[in-house]
């Protein structure tokens, strides 16, 4: 994984990045998933079946049936309509937290990778405190800090996970920065922030981005287990985590209670892998056919 | 080497003392109360005045942190629960072997099952087993692991009766915990491992064994598969580290008394003792594992054990991206 | 956001109700059972005392096999929903911890509220009031623990003090003081003379060791226990096992005088701790354990009618302790103070039959007080008498009268169990008929007793209060103690005035408790939901279970069909 990044040479033209995208149909497919759940999660206000919230115990626990595809939950909301409003909440979350992790960590990496020195120590010797605790115990200490809650869960993940994009970002940073080309900008007197700007961020982008997509399904799971020890995103809100730890003690009554929550988290978080696989291997050169 | 081992360990120090103050911070900035939570939502204020002062808790910040600080890295000493006033460190020692169980062979099972997934992919790269086996490792981290777990003691325990539910006991106790805890680290076994080969496979030397007439399967066996497992051996090590952290849930579902189930009673009864004591423990384990991988890395690949000798901070930066 | 819910829907649900019938509800009336058994095997109607087929009353005669030998066991395990933590007799009380203690320790007494008093002495063999704070206790001479030493009148009394100057019960404003009068007797003054306060001081307070036991144990107990209980601890795994063995020279020799409570019916009790309350059912249908108490509604009902009837398992109903209430925020500038018609609105809009429906699935009975209906001086008239029965029109003219501002949304603050969280979306949805916006905020059980004492972070909570032997206990909670403000921050004189006289051991009677209940129901700072009911299920080698007053089975307790 390493090595490649480290050796990466520039980048190809963006098409013919997508050309070998293209070609990898296990990435076209979660690629495809993903469009759909992203329109579905977009839309869902509009195309719900029934409100999500909307209780109805005379159909509680109701199996899935032509009126309720998913049927229905303890308190007799329908659980596709959950399940599609849902999306809002765990992509979300899952986009989020990789966003405001990657931002800080971007600006982390790329201070520390490009100074080096004094700065470069002290940023990196915080970042080894951070890391020395492992990500989801640090995510549920956090989550026990700022209290249960969507934004609050999304911080706490984002958090967790940023040493890891500052990481790479400085890695990838080590290794373009005593390359020709930034001797000629700074030769040519090109500001630090111009060259961490123009220059080497889109060039360590690559691996970023990489990392990014498989964290978005990690920060959806790593919700899932918040939610599991209470310190998740809480009820009414239909995110799938929640769903899902909520409707554990039914699992053997009513099973598709947990079924679909835990298939929507399945399905996405599966994609993403997919797709961030896929584009590991479009980006890296050496692995052209 | 040796001067190099104690460098690192040396390094420990200020990490974990880093470590020791982040987390006493953060606790100590947390709301919810530890003495509303020993005497109960009812209770009156001059008794919770009362307990706070006992419990020193209405001292300074600072002398409460110094006071911390100097127990553990003075005595080695993690504190004492608010709630029992039994030694966290005691406790710890006493509930690691779980943890410690759990995590190891959790990730000799995602090595054993990963890698062969991975070695798949790589010879038969874009083709219809690459992406099935990559489909399969991928499977097992996409599930959130209280729900794979669930689900296996449906299955295994319930109906067909062949496993325990839950609890500790014989050997036959942990192989669900295991295996749910296995899942999640398949696919970066798998990732690694085709990834490496890849590598490997198109290196000139193998061209050479393959130009040579050597077969097809033993040039990957005899050639390929040992360089190929080399950066296995890391990717193995962090996510064994990690999941030391990261059993915490499988703990919860099968009520293993390892160090994440004690750490979320901590957490739930805002005993930060305990919090503390086990972040602590686990950061000061974590990082010992990886100094231990990063000595079995250079032991197995020369050329890395030529860099420890000159010293170069090149291997750190390389290490360092390896962790994620 | 769409949020509706029409009045369709709730008529639905309310016809659904009905035709359910009561589903669950209504099970003792609380001077009905005889809660402690004679040995002999009674042959009860558990039918009458639960509405519920098929559900046994736990507290009740249980439907005994008339065939099979009832008597002791040499092996029993059963499940406890959360970490044990330690075994020391004085610690803070968790639950884990209070489903063992009544095994490992004895209490001076034992709480029934079906016998004249209530209380009926274990180590304690008469007690005397000389008024209604100060008691003289006097135990018996023959008390030895498992490791020989003698109990006396000094071990009590440095129980009480130790536990008390640990500071980590409540006894700090329970107990003024407990001293040995002589050998066997101490005085022990309360604080308060509220009904039911020395009750609760006195059996399920202070465990009683010995004074030198505890000094010379090098662990505070935490694991080695010493103690009169009739059970010695065995094996302890911290965080997973607990397993006790019959202790065979246990102290009271007369049998007739042990009580059900101190009986060791098991010769080895195993406690498992089961932190996933999912997995107890699975535990119970494995052979993992043999008791699984407190289990979902849901979960009980697979074994009442569902697919696991008739696989010899017994199921027995219970109603809980804990009873559920919604508070409402009366500091100064919440929006419910001196607003009576605005409660009383949000209470006429909350249907709380729909409640027992839909979170409790049926498993509980509508509050028609604030108050536990297991409760002694609970009034049966009650149960007749209008307690905001659901009625939206009401609730509309109360909140025209109320003028308040529906713009501004409510925050219902719940802590983190499902129950809870249930409720408040259900009350969520009920409000949204009378036009009231609300916000739910959940938080983790630490937070959740955190914010509450900040009058700012909420306008209503749902939350549980422990109620098992008088009503008027709960009046503490809504009364202010010293400095310390009532728990909605109520400020009331006249209610603090009747609570006084109503719940003094003197001044309680049904004329104060009515005219007490009467004002708190019509003020509305609270509004008495629901009280659950608890399922225990067993497997067939279980004839009857003890279930104590805390609502936590005894295993010793229980009898169970001798093995042949």
């Amino acid at each position: 994984m390493k090595r490649r990044t480290d050796r990466k040479r520039e980048l190809g033209p963006g098409m013919q990045v997508f050309g070998r995208l293209a070609k990898n149909k296990a990435a076209m497919a979660g690629l495809l998933v993903l469009s759909v759940m992203i329109v579905i999660a977009l839309l869902s206000p509009w195309i719900i079946p029934y409100p999500y919230e909307a209780l109805d115990f005379s159909n509680a626990f109701a199996p899935p049936s032509p009126k309720h595809w998913f049927g229905c939950d303890d308190l007799g909301r329908d659980i596709l309509s959950r399940v599609m409003y849902g999306a809002r909440y765990s992509l979300a979350i899952g986009l989020l937290a990789v966003l405001v992790g990657a931002a800080i960590g971007t600006v982390i990496g790329s201070v520390t990778g490009y100074f080096g020195g004094v700065i470069d120590n002290v940023l990196m010797r915080f970042l080894d405190i951070l890391s020395a605790i492992p990500s989801i115990l640090m995510a549920i200490v956090i989550s026990a800090v700022f209290g249960a809650g969507f934004s609050k869960c999304i911080l706490a993940i984002a958090i967790s996970t940023m040493p890891q994009y500052a990481r790479v970002l400085r890695g990838s940073i080590m290794s373009v920065r005593d390359m020709e080309y930034l001797e000629a900008a700074s030769s040519i007197n090109c500001s630090n922030m111009r060259i961490i700007a123009r220059h080497i961020l889109p060039n360590s982008f690559s691996a970023m981005l990489v990392t990014a997509t498989m964290n978005v399904g990690t920060a959806i799971l790593m919700a899932a287990s918040l939610s599991y020890i209470g310190l998740g995103v809480q009820p009414p809100a239909p995110e799938w985590g929640a769903m899902l730890s909520g409707a554990r003690g039914y699992i053997r009554d009513y099973p598709h209670m947990v079924l679909f929550p835990g298939i929507a988290i399945m399905v996405t978080v599966l994609c993403l892998n997919m797709f961030g696989d896929g584009l590991r291997d479009a980006l890296d050169p050496k692995l052209k056919r | 080497m040796i001067r190099y081992i104690i460098k690192r360990l040396l390094w420990m120090i200020p990490v974990i003392l880093g470590v020791s103050v982040l987390i006493f911070t953060i606790l100590h900035f947390t709301p919810g109360d530890p003495v509303i939570m020993i005497l109960g939502r009812d209770s009156t204020v001059e008794a919770q005045a009362q307990l706070r002062a006992s419990m020193g808790l209405d001292r300074p910040f600072p002398v409460q942190l110094l006071s911390y600080l100097k127990d553990v890295f003075l005595h080695f000493d993690l504190g004492v629960s608010y709630n029992t006033g039994k030694s966290v460190s005691e406790e710890i020692l006493f509930r690691f072997p779980y943890t410690f169980m759990l995590a190891f062979s959790s990730m000799l099972i995602s090595v054993l099952i990963g890698i062969p997934l991975g070695v798949i992919a790589a010879v038969n790269q874009n083709k219809l087993w690459d992406r099935i086996s990559m489909f399969i490792a991928l499977l097992g981290v996409s599930m959130p692991q209280f729900w794979v777990g669930l689900l296996l003691v449906l299955l295994f325990a319930l109906r067909l009766g062949i496993l325990p539910p839950s609890g500790i006991g014989g050997p036959q106790y942990f192989i669900l915990p295991i295996i749910a805890n296995a899942f999640g680290g398949i696919a970066s076994m798998a990732r690694q491992g085709r990834s490496s080969m890849l590598e490997v496979i198109r290196s000139d030397y193998v061209t050479t064994a393959r130009a040579k007439g050597v077969s097809k399967t033993g040039t990957i066996f005899r050639h390929a598969l040992p360089n190929a497992l080399i950066p296995v051996i890391t990717v193995a090590g962090t996510s064994f580290g990690r999941s030391l952290g990261g059993t915490i849930v499988i703990e919860s579902v099968f009520s293993i008394p390892g160090i994440g189930a004690y750490m979320i009673s901590g957490i739930n009864n805002r005993d930060y003792p305990i919090v503390q004591g086990c972040v602590v423990f686990l950061a000061v384990t974590f990082s010992i594992i990886m100094l231990l991988v990063d000595l079995m890395y250079a032991f197995v690949d020369p050329r890395i054990k030529a860099q420890y000798v000159s010293g170069s901070r090149k291997r750190r930066v390389k290490n360092e991206k390896k962790d994620r | 956001m769409k949020k509706k819910l029409t009045a369709v829907t709730l008529a639905m649900a309310v016809s659904v109700m009905l035709l359910a019938g009561c589903g669950g509800a209504g099970r003792t009336d609380a001077g009905g059972t005889e809660a402690e058994r004679t040995t002999a095997a009674g042959t009860g109607t558990p039918a009458a005392e639960t509405s519920q087929p098929g559900v046994q009353d736990a507290k009740g005669e249980a439907e005994i096999d008339e065939g099979r030998t009832v008597g002791t066991i040499d092996e029993i395990t059963i499940n406890v929903s959360s970490d044990i933590a330690d075994l020391a007799p004085f610690s803070v009380t968790t639950n884990g911890r209070q489903s063992v203690l009544p095994t490992l320790y004895e209490y001076l007494a034992y709480y029934d509220p079906n016998t004249e008093s209530g209380i009926r002495g274990i180590l304690m063999k008469d007690f005397e009031a000389l008024d209604g704070f100060t008691f003289r206790i006097e135990i018996y001479d023959s008390i030895y623990d498992s490791a020989g030493n003698h109990i006396t009148a000094e071990d009590v009394a440095w129980c009480f003090n130790t536990y008390h100057e640990l500071g980590i019960s409540g006894l700090a404003w329970l107990v003024d003081y407990c001293k040995p009068i002589d050998d066997y007797t101490v005085e022990l003054k309360l604080m308060s003379d509220a009904a039911g306060q020395f009750e609760n001081v006195i059996c399920g307070q202070v465990p009683i060791v010995s004074k030198t036991a505890y000094e010379n144990s090098p662990d505070g107990m935490t694991e080695k226990v010493v103690s009169t209980s009739p059970y010695i601890v065995d094996r302890y795994v911290s965080g997973s096992q607990l397993v006790v063995k019959k202790n065979p020279d246990y102290w009271q020799k007369d049998d007739s005088l042990i009580l059900d409570v101190s009986r060791a019916n098991a010769e080895t009790i195993t406690f498992n701790i089961i932190t996933e309350s999912s997995q107890t059912a699975i535990n119970l249908e494995t052979g993992a354990i043999d008791i699984a108490q407190k289990i979902s509604s849901t979960e009980a009902s697979r074994f009442i009618d569902g697919e696991d009837a008739d696989q010899g398992y017994h199921v027995f109903g219970t109603g809980d302790s804990n009873i559920y209430l919604l508070f409402f925020n009366m500091s100064e500038d919440s929006v419910f103070h001196d607003n009576q018609a605005l409660r009383q609105a949000i209470c006429y809009a909350i249907d709380t039959d729909g409640i027992v429906q839909g979170a409790a699935k049926g498993s509980a009975k509508a509050l028609k007080a604030v108050g536990n209906p297991i409760c002694v001086d609970y009034n049966p008239e009650w149960e007749q008498q209008d307690y905001y029965d659901y009625d939206v029109d009401k609730a509309q003219e109360r909140m025209k009268e109320s003028g308040y501002d529906v713009s501004k949304p409510l925050r219902i603050m719940c802590a983190s169990t499902e129950m809870s969280q249930s409720i408040s979306q259900i009350i969520q949805a009920y409000l949204m008929q009378i036009g009231i916006q609300t916000e739910i905020e959940v938080y983790d059980s630490a937070l959740f007793s955190t914010y509450i004492a900040d009058p700012t972070a909420w306008d209503m909570f749902v939350d549980t209060r422990m109620n098992n032997d008088y009503v008027t206990t709960l009046s503490s909670i809504l009364a202010r103690k010293g400095d310390t403000p009532a728990v909605n921050f109520c400020e009331d004189a006249t209610l603090e005035q009747l609570a006084a006289e109503a719940s003094g051991a003197t001044g309680h009677s049904a004329e104060t408790v009515e005219a007490y209940m009467q004002y708190t129901k019509e003020q509305a700072y609270v509004y008495g939901l629901m009280s659950i009911t608890n399922y225990y299920v067993t497997n067939d080698k279980v004839a009857d279970i003890f279930v104590n007053f805390k609502g936590l089975v005894v295993p010793g307790a229980c009898r169970y069909y001798t093995q042949q």
